[in-house]
Order: structure tokens, then sequence, then C-alpha cells
């Protein structure tokens, strides 16, 4: 078989390296020759007692040397951050469900941890026989439902529960034809159909070649469900009755005061988990996190952030601290179908004010984020942080030039004075956190540098409000932080192409989505990321994005607590991979 | 009494009773219009939520979710269909978990319910003993600690006063306050200890209003012809706080009692979320977040109802405390 997309490991500088580029884009001189592909780990610091650690870093799906080294036994104290659980059917659900489901189920595949290669899990191996359009996938073996009778039997997932979910992923099976509730049915775009063939084989067909396929299937949110669950009498809005292939089982239930899992005694990789089970704690609020962890309520808080961790520090010198790059990326849309941001010029006067670095250490502290361009610098296909750093606007050393050079593109759009009056609807209901941080620092900046601009926030009632507002386009200006979905060219395509569906910003460029589409097609990884950088410098030119920065993970750990370090993946969601990491993780 | 007497006697106050408990019910339903219209207003609802992140959904899309969530209907149909369910005991469903809004909140209802009583009942015999010594040492360094800190817990608010409750301790001596809930059925003894600290922490503004109400009916009561009446009798002075002033003094404050324990019930949502504890209150707040309109307004009935039953109470128990105050008479 030639190598192709999904079988290649790559990365953009040895696609660079390798190839020749088509066009000479804006930082493609910066680019040739810049050494070898870019493998380093993400940063990963282990702290106890005040001192630091690099970890080394492990693939969390491939640690065979780690399985068996743990000691075994013990359950972990872990919070719900929600005061209460509804909406738990993974396949539509848009977050609420992943307090449970990333612990009692697994995905199909996954990404080592740079995102240079695919990692089978529940399929074995792929192969693409033809021109593209269709795929054979194989489901691994002797991998075992949860045993929970009359909802499941603890038989062998197959083929027909293989097809049954990637269907269901992408929509195809809602008998009341709602697909707009299926959330992550873009990660499968380009599927027709999927269909087992026998127990182990299943056949996927497309309406094209969808060089995304593989790494949407691998989206840090599809996760796998017995195809017969409802017919057995499972209720997605009963958690007792959820049944996965993951290293625990839910035992008990009761929204907002109870949960609690044991370990799956057939759990399909061999000496996994460690604990012998979970119980969590609801706590919904932050300071109560803190505390319960520095009183050993609680083992582990998953999302500390820069006040948790100081808070931490104080309260509790023994905590164990762990930051890793993941790919979320905070970023400031502009509404580009209306004046004023509907000129390119505009946005990118905006975008070249801001001092990135000092906006992003002073909202996540230094060494806790990265630069990132309008393509998340986690993917191998993206500018790296380093790069980055070098560019207009990104650059703190020549900021002064790029202030002139913003005044200039302002007032040739007509705003000799800058005299725009604008809000930034910014996601923070509670007035504080990173966006809020962002859109105050933002504004401050602009109004520096041009006084007669009046800029300010937009501060949303609560999630529905702003997911109204947002979804329709209803601002000039939106401050948030974005989840990537785990191939580039569906990120991409989500956020810039035309009919994108988080296009929030309604940006159009006929020549991004032809490179788009072409990038989607392409099975040649090389070509691929050669029309990836296109679009990146394209992107950067026209700004509908004014692209903030790519803050770390940043998670607590009680002082018992071993083998965390090995988690943290730069695609994957995040916290999603530290609960999907319990399996590995044990006390001293 | 004879029988005919009691009867006589009994009918007045069973007329009251029934009279008060109908007119609970156009007052209930101003509650709900009121409620169900103000979330209504609130920008965005369940299906914006739903499809927060799918720019690609259609209006045919958006359309057919809200019919089968029932949230297509113009208002005034919506309201009488949901009303109509009340009527006959159907609070409808939650729109995110498809179960009965009856059965989520009557799994809430009772850690509130217990929160609250608990609060009370700290708040009332702290209050009312506090209320008594401020009152009978009036002008003294007592009297002037009493109000100052009847001042500080009237004035901390309830959210900051639990922060501190949980991290000082955690700094300076290593304990902290349990912060997860037991059942009661898992663990009677933890279940309690864990109730104890929120319980404290409501108690101490309530307790704060009913001694100051105490005090100062106190000091009126105590002016009165008939206490010095009973000091000039040789009465001593115990009996003539305890037995004499207290008995009318409490009328007054058994009827702010009242009032702040039907506010108790919906006040408890801070403090159940910094505690965790899954009450109506971070249900309400939760509820409200994600527009979950069955709920919401299942929660406002409910509650509504017990503040009108609670003062119901508070009214006929005037006259146990005082045969003067005939009920219905």
């Amino acid at each position: 078989m030639e190598p192709n997309f999904w079988t290649n490991r790559y990365s953009r500088r040895s696609a660079l390296r390798g190839g020749a580029l088509a066009t000479a884009g804006l930082g493609a001189a910066a680019l040739i020759g810049c050494g070898d592909s870019d493998e380093s780990e993400p940063t990963s610091t282990a702290s106890s007692g005040g001192g630091t650690a690099v970890s080394t870093s492990s693939d969390p799906a491939t640690t065979p040397s780690a399985v068996g080294e743990g000691t075994y036994g013990g359950r972990i104290k872990l919070p719900i951050l929600r005061p209460s659980l509804t909406d738990l059917d993974p396949h539509t659900s848009l977050y609420l469900a992943f307090d449970l489901w990333p612990y009692i189920s697994n995905r199909a595949v996954t990404t080592t941890r740079d995102g240079s290669e695919l990692v089978p899990w529940l399929i074995d191996s792929w192969e693409v026989p033809g021109d593209g359009t269709e795929m054979t996938l194989k489901v691994r073996s002797g991998v075992k439902w949860h045993e929970k009778p009359p909802y499941n039997t603890g038989r062998d997932f197959d083929a027909e529960d293989l097809a049954f979910n990637l269907m269901r992923i992408a929509g195809k099976l809602d008998e009341d034809g709602n697909l707009a509730l299926y959330q992550r049915r873009t990660t499968l775009e380009g599927m027709d159909r999927a269909e087992a063939i026998d127990d182990t084989t299943v056949r996927v067909v497309f309406d094209r070649p969808a060089s995304p396929f593989m790494r949407g299937v691998s989206d840090h949110r599809n996760y796998m469900v017995p195809r017969d669950f409802e017919d057995n009498g499972g209720n997605f809005q009963d958690p007792t009755t959820f049944v996965g292939t993951g290293p625990y089982m839910i035992t008990a239930f009761q929204d907002g005061t109870l949960t609690t899992m044991d370990r799956h005694p057939n759990y399909w990789k061999e000496g996994l988990p460690y604990l012998d089970g979970i119980d969590f704690q609801w706590l919904a609020d932050q300071q109560a996190q803190i505390t319960a962890l520095a009183s050993g309520q609680l083992d582990v808080i998953i999302n500390a952030d820069k006040t948790a961790r100081a808070t931490l520090n104080s309260l509790a010198p023994e905590v164990q601290h762990h930051s890793f790059e993941f790919g979320s990326w905070q970023h400031i849309r502009f509404q580009s179908e209306r004046p004023p941001f509907n000129d390119p010029r505009i946005r990118r006067a905006l975008r070249l004010v801001l001092d990135i670095e000092s906006m992003s250490n002073s909202v996540h502290g230094e060494g806790y984020w990265k630069m990132t361009g309008p393509a998340p610098q986690v993917f191998p296909e993206a500018y790296k942080a380093d790069e980055i750093r070098k560019m207009a606007g990104w650059n703190p050393e020549t900021k002064e030039q790029d202030t002139a050079e913003a005044v200039k593109l302002m007032a040739a759009a007509g705003y000799p004075d800058g005299a725009l009056e604008f809000k930034i609807l910014q996601s923070s209901t509670a007035q504080t956190g990173a966006t809020f941080e962002y859109s105050v620092l933002a504004t401050d900046r602009m109004r520096e540098v041009w006084p007669a601009m009046d800029a300010g926030l937009t501060v949303p009632t609560g999630d529905a409000s702003f997911g109204q507002l947002q979804a329709n386009g209803e601002f000039q200006a939106l401050c948030y932080s974005i989840f990537p979905v785990p191939d580039l060219v569906l990120e991409l395509q989500s956020h810039y192409q035309s009919d994108g569906s988080r296009n929030y910003g309604r940006y159009a460029s006929a020549e991004i989505d032809d490179l788009l589409g072409r990038a989607f097609v392409e099975l040649d990884p090389d070509a691929r990321t050669e029309l990836l950088v296109e679009v990146q410098d394209k992107l950067i030119e026209e700004s509908p994005t004014a692209v903030l920065g790519n803050p770390n993970m940043n998670s607590a750990w009680g002082p018992q607590v071993r083998n965390f370090e090995s988690l943290g993946h730069r695609i994957r969601g995040g916290h999603y991979d530290l609960m999907n990491g319990m399996e590995q993780v044990w006390f001293a | 009494m004879s029988r005919a007497r009691s009867r006589e006697g009994n009918e007045p106050l069973t007329k009251y009773i029934i009279a008060r408990t109908v007119g609970m019910i156009p007052a209930l339903l101003l509650l709900l219009f009121m409620v169900v219209g103000a979330i209504q207003l609130l920008p965005g609802d369940a299906v914006d939520i739903m499809l927060a992140e799918n720019v690609q959904a259609t209006e045919a899309d958006r359309a057919r979710i809200e019919e089968q969530l029932g949230l297509g209907k113009p208002f005034p149909v919506q309201f009488a269909g949901y009303v109509s369910g009340v009527v006959q005991g159907d609070l409808g469903e939650s729109l995110w978990s498809d179960r009965s809004v009856t059965e989520i909140i009557f799994s809430r209802l009772p850690v509130t319910l217990e929160l609250a009583g608990m609060a009370v009942i700290i708040g009332s015999i702290a209050g009312i003993i506090l209320g008594i010594i401020s009152c009978v040492m009036q002008g003294s360094i007592v009297d002037l600690l009493v109000r100052a800190t009847s001042i500080a817990g009237l004035s901390i608010p309830n959210f900051a006063l639990g922060t501190l409750v949980i991290v000082l301790p955690t700094l300076y001596i290593g304990w902290t306050p349990p912060l997860t809930f037991t059942p009661f059925t898992t663990d009677p003894m933890g279940h309690f200890y864990g109730m104890v600290f929120p319980s404290l922490i409501i108690g101490i503004s309530f307790s704060a209003i009913v001694m100051r109400y105490t005090r100062t009916m106190m000091l009126e009561v105590l002016r009165l012809d008939y206490i010095r009446t009973a000091r000039a009798k040789g009465v001593g002075e115990s009996s003539v706080v305890l037995r004499h002033a207290l008995r009318n003094a409490l009328i007054p404050v058994l009827s702010v009692i009242g009032l702040q324990m039907a506010a108790l019930v919906s006040g408890t949502i801070i403090i159940e979320v910094v505690f965790a504890l899954p009450g109506l209150g971070r249900l309400l707040l939760s509820s409200v977040d994600t527009r979950d309109y069955p709920v919401v307004q299942g929660i406002a009935i409910i509650t509504g109802s017990l503040v009108m039953v609670v003062n119901l109470v508070v009214d006929l128990l005037y006259g146990v405390i005082d045969p003067r105050v005939k009920i219905g008479g």
C-alpha cells in the first residue's frame, strides 16, 4: 500500500524540508531549513514541595513499560465540577456528558502525544484499498463491554458496534432527523456510511476522499456505546445503566450527590487500571475544590488556574502540580460580515497592536502558555510557537513598528484617529477568567494606541445568552476559548470556511474555501501540508481572528498520587486527557 | 368544654384555614405567570445551548427541536397548557433529562428543607437567647458586644462567611469542614456533621435578625404597666422576663421568623454551591443557567406554596401563643 496521510508519520517541518512550497508564504522563508521536525514533548513539570522537575514524557496510549510498575489498589477522589449533570448522551452532549464518559469508555483511535501519528485503540488497523473513497477498519479483538445485565452481558466489542457508533456520531441514525444535535458529526465529514461486513471488519464509504477522517474519529469526545444499549433498556439519562469498554464502570449515581465507579475487571488493556475505583465529589465552587485538595478530601483538581495554583502553594505546598500543552486556543473573533470589521485593514490593525506576550503572561503566568497562530501550534502542520513569535503582531520586539503599521492601516481604512465604537462579547458571565482578562487588556491597549476609540466589553447573562449571541453572530467582536478538533483541516474548516460550523464571525473567503476544500480531499501528506501553510498565511494577512494564546492545562494532585506526569496531550481535550489517564495513575 | 361549644370554637378556624388555602390559588397563579414570563424574557433558551457550537444548524433544525420540546408554541398557549398540567399534578418533564420535574424537585427538596430547618432552629434559639440577654443587660458592655455581633452577622454575606469558614481553619489549624455531602442513609453521623457548618453559617445572619427583634420587643413589653404590677407584687425578675414579658414579645418575633423561614428556602443557593449540597437552590441555579423552564417553574410552585403554608402556620400559631387572638373569629 502506498504511504498516505493516514499511514505516514509526518510533521509540517519535515514536509516542508522534503517538498517544495507552491508559494512563498509569509513565513515560508523563515521555515525552510529550520532543522529537525518538532518532536519536542510538551512542557510538563511535576513539582512537589516547591521544587520542580521536568518529567519525561511518554505516550499515554502506548506505555507498555509503565504497566505493572505501579501499586494496585485504592480509590481516588475526583471532583465533578457541575451542580447538576444533564445531557449525558456522548454523541449529542456539548460537554456535560464528559464528566463521566472518559472514565468508562474508549475511543476508536487516538494519536501520539505530538499528534503526528494515529494510535489504534478499539480500531486495530485500517486500510485504504483504492482511491480514498473506501476504507476498511479492523476491530481490536478481546475488547469487552462492561458486564452489566440487562444492559450488556459483557460481550465483545465487534464490527457492528463500531459501525453503529460511526453512523450515530455522524447523526445518521436519528429517527427524528435532528442532525443539528450531533455536536461532533463534522468530525466524520465525508463519510457516507459505515457497515460491518463481518464480525471484525467495517467498510466505510465516503462521498469523496476525506483526509481528516481517521483523526476525526480520534476526537476526544467520540466515545463508543453498545449498539444494543437502548434496546436492552439502557437510558442515556440514567448513568447507572451506562456501559462502556473503559477502565471503570459506574456503580452508583445520584445527580448532584453521589457518583462512584469501580474498576472494569475485564479491561482490554492488561494490567490496567491500577486503582480500585473512583469516588466523585460534587464541588462546583473552585475555592471549595482547592480547600478540599489541601485537606485531602479530594485527590485531584483537574483544571487549576493561576489563582488556584497560588492558593495551593500557600495552603498546601506538598500538592503536586502538572502542566502541559494542549490545543485550546484563546482569541478575539471579529464579526466580518458587518462594519467596521468587514474591513481586513481594521482587523489587522487591531491584531497588530496587541502585546500578546505581555497579555498572556498576565493572564496565565509566564511559562504556562504558548504563542499560536490561526492554526493552533499543537498541530503538526501548524506554525510553531517560535515561528509565530517572529511574526508581525506577535513579536514583542517589533511592537513599535507593528503599532506604527497598525495606525497607518486604520487611517487608510478611514479612521485616522481610530474612532471606532465596538464591544467585545466575552464568554465569562462572572467577570473573571481568561477571556474576561484578555478582553480588558485588549481594550485597554487599543485605547492606549487610539484614545478616541470607544472599545468596551459585553458580559453575557449566562451560557444560554452567550450561546445565542455567538451562534447568531450578534456581536461585533467575541473573546472565547475553544478546544480544537483533532485534525487541522477540520479545525480550520469549522472556523474559517464560509459555512464552517464555528465560523461565528461569518468570515468568507473564496480562496480559503478553495484551499481547504482541496486539503480535505488531498491524501498526500506533503501536498496537504503545503495547502495548509497557504491557508495559514492568508489567515494571518486577513486576520479574521486575533489569536491570543494557547494556554497549558494545569492540574494539581495530592502528594500520594503517582504517574500523572505521563498524562497530557497536545491536541486532545486537555482535562479529558487527564480523565482518560486515570487508568494509569496509582497511589504511593 | 361541651362538644357543642367545641364545634362552635373550631368552625371559624376551619373556615379560616379553608379560605386561606383557597386564597393561595390566585397568588400561586400570579407567581407562576411572573416566573414563567420572566425566564422566557431571559436571552437564549435551551435550544440555543443545544445548538451552541453549531452555526450550520438551520431554522428548520431549530424549529423541529423546539416543537419536540414544546417550546415552539406562543407563550399564552404554553402557559395555559402548563397550568392545566399542574392542576392535574403534573409539573412536566425536564427539557434536558426527560425526567419528571416532580421527581427531580422532590429528590432535592429534603436537603434544602433540612438546611433551612436547622438554620431556623439554630438562628431562633440563639437569636432569642441573645435578644433576652441584650435586653436585660441593656446599656452594658455585653449589650454592646451582642449588638455589634448582630450587625456583623447581618452585614457579612453568606458566601463570604462560607469561604472564610472553609479557608481560614485550613490555613491556620489544618482542619477543614466537610465539603462533600453524605446521604443520611449512607452515614447518619457523617450526614449531620456535613450539614452543621452550612446551617450555622445561614443561622448566624438569621439569628442576628431574630436577636434584634427580640431585644426591641422585649424592651417595649418590659415598660408596660402589667410588668410593673408584677414586679410590685414581688414576682422574681427571671419570672417577669421569661414568663410574663417574653410570651407577648414573641408574637411579632414569631412573625419575623416565619417570614425569614420562607425566604430561607430560596436563600440557600450560595451555601449549597459552596458546600456542594444537592438542594433546591443549586438545582434552581443550574436550571436557570440551562434554561430548563419546567424545572424552574416547578421550583417556583413548590417554594411559593411552601412560603404560603409557612405563613398560614405562623398565623395559626398566634392563637396558640396569645389566646386573645381569635383566628377566623
